[in-house]
């Protein structure tokens, strides 16, 4: 890899690290697990390719692959904190967006899954790690699985609050770009050199708006609303329903 | 290539729509106008004010017909006849607008509303916009006097939706239904400072 190139997994190791600090701060990583979860294994990810790239050089497509294939399911999760931050549970509007993201979902996913179908059956190259394809309507179908909740957001003017603007504005940009990207790829290959570039960058570009945006705990106003003791409401109510499963489990066992 | 072709515009819409929501994001509505200041809570003001035959009956236009010597008059009595069913029309529009912001704003404050309501509401706000324009557009071309049908049923289809919308502040208690008509007050003095 030509040395310039470095700066991609270096930059984005460095605001990894500083979000993770971040998100650390204020109760964040408890109120947005899942994006923690999210950071933490990209961090960690790209931390361990720097040894393997270095001593372990033939393992390092397969490695980057794996771990691209994990960081991709693990978006979902992102979207759901998302979702999960704009619509309370609980309220009127909470099950409007559930059900608008159903029918979203029984909607449109299968025609993601029928073009990518066809798509996948007219590329002539093998590919050895992971199907463009698939990283694609992946990706496309995580950018309509953000845009939705979104809009119904929009829909009813719930303010979003500085935490989940740049939530879904750095991560609503980056899965368009990459699912771009990947498409173009398979279309202008004479470019491959600079599109290879676009997906690190846009990466880089959303972790930088995340830092932006989780820098302070600044969450939806609605969020804000709820007071302490509407969360041990929910904590006991949880805690509750936890010795439950719990008791379930050993009768079972 | 189609898939790819389609890739590219549902990106480039998602995109836009990224920039529209980042744009507006403190809940606020920049489009509310000085008039609907007046409007008591849900702005069906035009609906209620005019008895429609005022508007578009045509008695004095026949009359006038009838007197071919008075042929500018007439033309000046059919312009400005227009007019005014276009302005009325263009009310009855804004009206549409605020029971559809005032029902988005219902359920925004918690009150119960299913999935079924609300998009039975969209449907019916987004068809009284259509036939609003359409009926709009025809008047233009063919004059305020032919359509005395479609101006009564434009007027129906907003009064239904008035009703429709408004339904679930009947199930609301009272303490909290003043709570909700003062933070619409606020709402609407917000859309005049800042529209």
């Amino acid at each position: 890899m030509h040395p310039l190139l470095y700066i991609f997994p270096c930059s984005a190791l460095f605001l990894e690290g500083l979000l993770l600090w971040r998100l650390s701060k204020h109760g964040l990583a408890s109120r947005y697990p899942h994006l923690t979860v999210f950071v933490l294994f990209r961090f960690l990810g790209d931390l361990i390719l720097f040894p393997i790239n270095r001593y372990k050089p033939d393992w390092f497509a397969v490695a980057y692959w794996r771990l691209e294939a994990i960081a991709l399911s693990l978006q979902f999760l992102v979207i759901w904190d998302f979702f999960c931050g704009v619509f309370p549970r609980r309220s009127a509007l909470h099950d409007i967006a559930w059900k608008m993201l159903l029918i979203v979902e029984l909607g449109i996913l299968p025609a993601v899954l029928l073009l990518g179908w066809n798509q996948a059956s007219s590329v002539h190259y093998l590919y050895l790690h992971l199907s463009p394809v698939v990283e694609q309507y992946l990706c496309l179908a995580q950018a309509i699985l953000l845009l939705t909740p979104a809009t119904v957001a929009w829909y009813y003017h719930v303010p979003l609050g500085r935490n989940l603007r740049g939530l879904c504005l750095g991560f609503g940009i980056y899965v368009l770009v990459r699912s771009v990207n990947v498409a173009s790829l398979q279309v202008f290959r004479g470019f491959v050199s600079y599109w290879r570039l676009l997906t690190p960058t846009t990466f880089i570009g959303m972790i930088a708006v995340w830092l932006w945006a989780f820098w302070q705990y600044a969450p939806s106003p609605e969020q804000a609303g709820l007071g302490d003791d509407q969360y041990s409401q929910w904590k006991t109510e949880w805690q509750h329903l936890w010795s439950r499963t719990m008791a379930l489990l050993r009768r079972g066992i | 290539m189609v898939g790819i072709i389609i890739t590219f515009l549902v990106a480039v819409l998602g995109l836009c729509l990224l920039v529209v929501f980042s744009l507006r994001h403190d809940g606020t509505d920049k489009h509310l106008n000085d008039n609907q200041a007046y409007v008591s809570i849900v702005g069906v003001s035009a609906v209620l004010l005019p008895p429609l035959d005022a508007i578009v009956g045509n008695d004095d236009y026949r009359k006038l017909r009838t007197r071919p010597e008075l042929k500018s008059v007439r033309q000046m009595f059919w312009r400005d006849r227009r007019r005014i069913v276009l302005l009325w029309l263009g009310e009855l529009q804004k009206d549409v607008h605020t029971l559809w912001k005032f029902r988005r704003f219902l359920a925004r404050n918690g009150l119960l509303v299913t999935f079924r309501e609300e998009a039975g509401v969209v449907f019916a706000a987004l068809l009284a916009l259509l036939f609003l324009k359409v009926v709009r557009v025809a008047v233009f071309i063919f004059g305020p006097f032919v359509l005395h049908g479609a101006l009564g049923n434009a007027r129906l289809l907003v009064e239904r939706l008035s009703t429709w919308g408004i339904a679930p502040l009947a199930r609301v208690p009272a303490a909290r239904k003043a709570e909700i008509e003062q933070e619409w007050q606020q709402l609407l003095a917000m859309g005049i400072r800042t529209g």
